[in-house]
């Protein structure tokens, strides 16, 4: 008999496969990119020439989305269940800060992007806490 | 989209009844493990594969040069006249052609057409995203 369970059961696994996955995970890297935002901003307001405006605007676009791209990849490949029972807050604190960053990528608002430092700055604090720089860092970093 | 959900379902069942009526040797139901094709595809995803040749773009299932005991899914990026190159659309962590060189291209004998599952996300794959990481 031809269900249709039958017919939309798979019937074999495809790899998306990686050998090695690296394992370093570091808040650093989004940081890098929102104070690339605030820092754009600040030169923005302090310039007058439409195409250096036009410039700004581009870049810190970019650098957004690079900020919510970091993010992500902390939050579902760092973040492990055990660390929501330690934060249960932690879902919320990622969608928050993801949300920032996209405030962020829609406004010249200074504000906003140092609204959004505060916010990863919190990420790093758990991402310490779980023992984030012991477990992706490379030895012997200089700190 | 201009396609509505509903019909993008029905015609992913007319799709799959299909193949399985044909033993499933032009179409076939597979599962995603691993993360080398995310934020395309994510481990879970439930796809539609339909016996076609590769094109630039299209996402393909081959046997794992290395390991013909796994099946790999990776994005093609290049075809030559009888080699494929592949990529997984997650460069950062992705095991493919910068490890493993190209495959002959007789043996991409699968093509995705279609995501059923889960369902908020059926129909057919978006193209490959760059996060603009290419541009630093």
């Amino acid at each position: 008999m031809l269900t249709l369970r039958s017919i939309l059961r798979p019937t074999r696994i495809v790899d998306a496969h990686c050998d090695i996955p690296c394992g370093v995970y570091d808040p650093e890297q989004a940081r890098i990119e929102a104070e690339s935002c605030l820092k754009i901003i600040e030169k923005y307001e302090q310039n007058t020439d439409e195409h250096f405006r036009a410039r700004c605007i581009n870049i810190k676009e970019e650098r957004a989305e690079l900020v919510k791209h970091h993010l992500d990849v902390l939050w579902h490949d760092y973040f492990k269940p055990e660390h929501v029972e330690k934060y249960p807050d932690l879902h919320e604190t990622f969608w928050k800060a993801t949300k920032q960053a996209s405030k962020v990528k829609q406004s010249l608002d200074a504000g906003a992007a140092k609204e959004l430092l505060s916010m990863i700055d919190t990420i790093d604090e758990m991402w310490k806490a779980t023992g984030g720089p012991g477990t992706t860092r490379v030895n012997g970093r200089p700190s | 989209m201009s396609t509505g959900r509903g019909t993008r379902l029905l015609l992913v069942l007319i799709l799959v009844a299909l193949g399985a009526s044909l033993g499933r040797r032009r179409l076939d139901v597979v599962e995603v493990r691993g993360r080398s094709m995310s934020p395309t595809l994510l481990p879970g995803d439930r796809l539609v594969a339909a016996r076609l040749g590769p094109r630039v773009g299209d996402v393909v299932l081959v046997r794992d040069p290395r390991d013909p005991s796994r099946e790999l899914i990776k994005r093609v990026t290049r075809v030559d006249d009888s080699a494929v190159v592949l990529r997984g659309d997650n460069l950062a962590a992705s095991t493919d052609a910068r490890t493993f060189g190209s495959v002959p291209a007789a043996t991409v004998r699968w093509r995705v057409v279609l995501r059923y599952w889960p369902i908020h996300r059926a129909g057919r794959l978006s193209p490959p995203v760059t996060h603009g990481l290419e541009s630093r």
